[in-house]
């Protein structure tokens, strides 16, 4: 297995809710805090309209 | 492919000796076993790549593996190179320590710039490891796992500062929102102030009407009750003049009656001037010619003389009727007993106003219910005067005639009978009575030009000349243009000037602090329209939301670490902790999943989990190994199986030392894994040594 897979199998395990999941795995990815924000932003707002269709 | 080279004094006390690279080549793959016979430089050349890639600042080297580092800077004296080029041929790290006598490792990367040990130690995971207790060091894993979690928690920290900035940085800057409620506050202060000036000048309109009713009213009323009194004076004075008067031996008795009858006057022309001002309100144009007989009444000489006067008895009785008459008319009126009720339900509830409670049907709190009431008995202010005043003309009215009956029936013919019979006797008496009567009329006439003096001096205060007060007086009081005005009476009409002054002050006071708040606010508003938005000012809500899921994340991982630490120290808190079971099993399950698979006896076994408070491997097979029951080989095979399972994106130089322990298939395996590495481009450098006989090599 994969070692970064492992890391991020066994931090996601800590967490239950979706959005955490994506900031471990955003985290995990070394991202800058302005490239994660930006990022969580952006979801929201596709969720937005993926809600609205 | 590792090139290196290295020069190594030491001090053998007879002679100090060079050591060079000699029984193995200076260039290696970057994979490669090396065997060797002791001090054939084999672990040397380790403790030389360990040196030149920060090896003494790597806190994951074992301390005897530390002190053989040390030892070739401290005891000994080094210089030396080392390359390592990547898969593609291209040199990945360059690190030299050019002299003895600097203690400077310069280590570069392939664009030729120095790295630092943190940044080293951020990209690349340096593993030097020897054999040694390898159950106990099963345990080691643990800490690696910590470390990483603290890793992500650190980051998680800064993720929650840099969010906790950004959306101080929204809140300061221009918020349309905001702007819409200032501009609307605005709004609502504008118009307040104006409805209270309008407020203010209403009150101030009536406080001008009420000043001149009252003013002129009672400064009027006190000129003719001055000029009564005069009278009365003038009719006493008249009787003391002569002198006395003759009174016989029952003396005593005649005294007490005359004091009788003289206070009982006294009251009579108390109630008579009050009860006067109401007479005038009630008396129609009808009844204007028996007014003016009411108001020439002397009361003093109707006492003195019943027989000849009787208007106080015969005007008192028709005026008695007519306010009864319109008492009963008033009393059966609607709004009357309606603002009855009121009265009485608000002395009842004022009882209860500080309780919470609903009155059912009504949907209304108590509070609320007497704020409703008291509103509508405003409403019914006046009539509620008149009703009282009414009500108080008749009684004062009845008084007059019943007192006047007393004096007419009883007091009088006896002050006859007794003066007869002291005439009789010839005894007579200084008449103190008299002294007395006029030193009172003198203290009430003194009263009376107080009370004008002051009236005169208010009418002067609101720009009146005394010389208007008569035809205001006609016009204003007997015209009844201010009609609400006629039923309130002295002491009540200075009451409401008095409430309305402090209504003009208190709405005076309410506009200057709401000029305050709107001054504040134009500002606040200029303020904010300057500023510029904040690209993220709509995702505001969204960010706050994500702040709190983050900030739940941290105490979670903050609890973890307590966990973690628990499992590290091998003690575990005896109290329950929720959820730390739930964590101890995702931790061992992890474990099991870093190491893979493992060898025990002759057969091979993958593992679920490694259960490191029982000190258990668990198998898929269900087979439950001690980790004390493993050969040492086989349990440094586990180690550095999962040592070599780390869990981030770093490059790993890994240098095993003095493996012999091992046997030949857990050093393929670990082989195995190596080559893995390399090829997911995961390992720059791995070497393996292990003691033999012979020098020998061969890439892995």
């Amino acid at each position: 297995m994969e070692t970064d897979s492992l890391s991020f199998e066994f931090l996601t395990s800590l967490f239950s809710e979706a959005k955490d999941i994506r900031l471990v795995q955003y985290i995990l990815q070394e991202l800058d805090e302005p490239s994660i924000v930006e990022k969580l932003i952006k979801e929201a707002e596709v969720e937005e309209d993926n809600d609205r269709v | 492919m590792i090139e290196y080279d290295y020069e190594l004094e030491r001090d053998e006390q007879d002679v100090i000796n060079i050591y060079r690279p000699g029984r193995f080549p200076k260039e290696l793959p970057n994979l490669v076993f090396i065997e060797g016979p002791n001090d054939s430089g084999k672990s040397t050349l380790l403790n030389v790549i360990a040196l030149s890639c920060y090896g003494l600042k790597n806190n994951y080297i074992k301390e005897s593996l530390q002190k053989n580092i040390k030892k070739l800077v401290d005891s000994d004296r080094i210089k030396f190179e080392v390359k390592i080029t990547n898969e593609n041929g291209d040199v990945e790290l360059f690190s030299e320590k050019p002299s003895f006598d600097t203690d400077e490792i310069i280590l570069r990367n392939k664009e030729h710039k120095i790295i630092a040990p943190e940044q080293f130690e951020k990209r690349y995971r340096l593993i030097y490891d020897i054999p040694e207790n390898p159950t106990g060091r099963l345990g080691q894993l643990l800490i690696d796992i910590r470390d990483r979690q603290l890793w992500f928690l650190m980051r998680e920290q800064a993720l929650r500062a840099y969010l906790m900035r950004v959306i101080g940085d929204i809140k300061a800057a221009r918020d349309p929102d905001r702007i819409e409620n200032v501009r609307n506050e605005i709004r609502d202060f504008e118009s307040r102030i104006e409805q209270g000036k309008q407020n203010v000048g209403a009150l101030e309109e009536r406080l001008k009407e009420t000043e001149l009713f009252a003013y002129v009213k009672y400064y009027t009323n006190y000129k003719e009750k001055l000029e009564d009194l005069k009278q009365g004076l003038k009719s006493l004075q008249k009787q003391e003049a002569g002198c006395a008067i003759r009174i016989g031996k029952d003396t005593k008795e005649l005294k007490e009656l005359c004091n009788q009858l003289s206070d009982e006057i006294d009251l009579v022309e108390e109630a008579f001037f009050e009860v006067s001002e109401e007479l005038e309100n009630v008396a129609a144009k009808k009844d204007k010619s028996r007014l003016s007989i009411w108001k020439s009444i002397n009361v003093r000489e109707e006492f003195l003389n019943p027989d000849l006067k009787k208007d106080l008895k015969i005007e008192g009785q028709y005026f008695l009727d007519l306010v009864e008459k319109r008492l009963s008319i008033i009393e059966h009126a609607d709004d009357v007993q309606k603002a009855q009720v009121y009265r009485d339900l608000l002395d009842l509830l004022n009882h209860y106003s500080n309780l919470e409670i609903e009155i059912p049907a009504a949907n209304v709190t108590i509070s609320k219910f007497i704020e409703i009431l008291s509103e509508e008995l405003e409403k019914h202010d006046a009539v509620l005067a008149e009703l009282n005043r009414l009500t108080e003309a008749q009684e004062q009215l009845v008084r007059i005639i019943q007192k006047r009956e007393h004096a007419v029936v009883n007091l009088i013919p006896k002050i006859r009978e007794l003066g007869e019979r002291t005439e009789t006797t010839g005894e007579i008496m200084e008449d103190e009575t008299l002294n007395f009567q006029i030193a009172g009329v003198k203290a009430k006439i003194s009263k009376c030009q107080e009370s004008i003096d002051y009236y005169e001096a208010e009418c002067l205060r609101i720009g009146l000349k005394k010389n208007d007060i008569q035809t205001l007086y006609a016009s204003m009081v007997m015209g009844r243009a201010l009609k609400e005005l006629e039923h309130y009476k002295e002491s009540e009409l200075m009451e409401r000037i008095s409430d309305i002054k402090i209504e003009i002050r208190k709405g005076s006071q309410q506009s200057g602090k709401d000029e305050a708040n709107l001054s504040y606010l134009k500002d606040e508003l200029s303020k904010l329209e300057k500023k510029e938005p904040h690209k993220y000012h709509e995702h505001l809500a969204y960010l706050d939301e994500t702040l709190q899921e983050i900030l739940r994340m941290e105490r979670q991982l903050n609890t973890y670490v307590s966990y973690m630490n628990q499992l590290v120290a091998k003690k575990i808190d005896k109290k329950s902790e929720p959820g730390r079971a739930e964590y101890q099993e995702k931790v061992f399950s992890y474990l099991g999943k870093r190491v893979g698979r493992i060898k025990y006896i002759d057969n091979d076994y993958e593992i679920t989990k490694i259960d490191m408070i029982k000190e258990s491997i668990y198998t898929t097979s269900g087979k439950r190994i001690r980790i004390s029951d493993m050969g040492t080989g086989r349990g440094q095979l586990a180690y550095l199986t999962g040592l070599l399972s780390s869990s981030d994106e770093r490059k790993i130089i890994a240098l095993f030392d003095e493996v012999a322990m091992m046997d030949k298939e857990a050093l393929e395996l670990i082989c195995k894994k190596l080559k893995a590495l390399h090829k997911s481009g995961k390992l720059l450098l791995g070497i393996i040594v292990q003691v033999a006989e012979a020098e020998k090599w061969r890439p892995l």
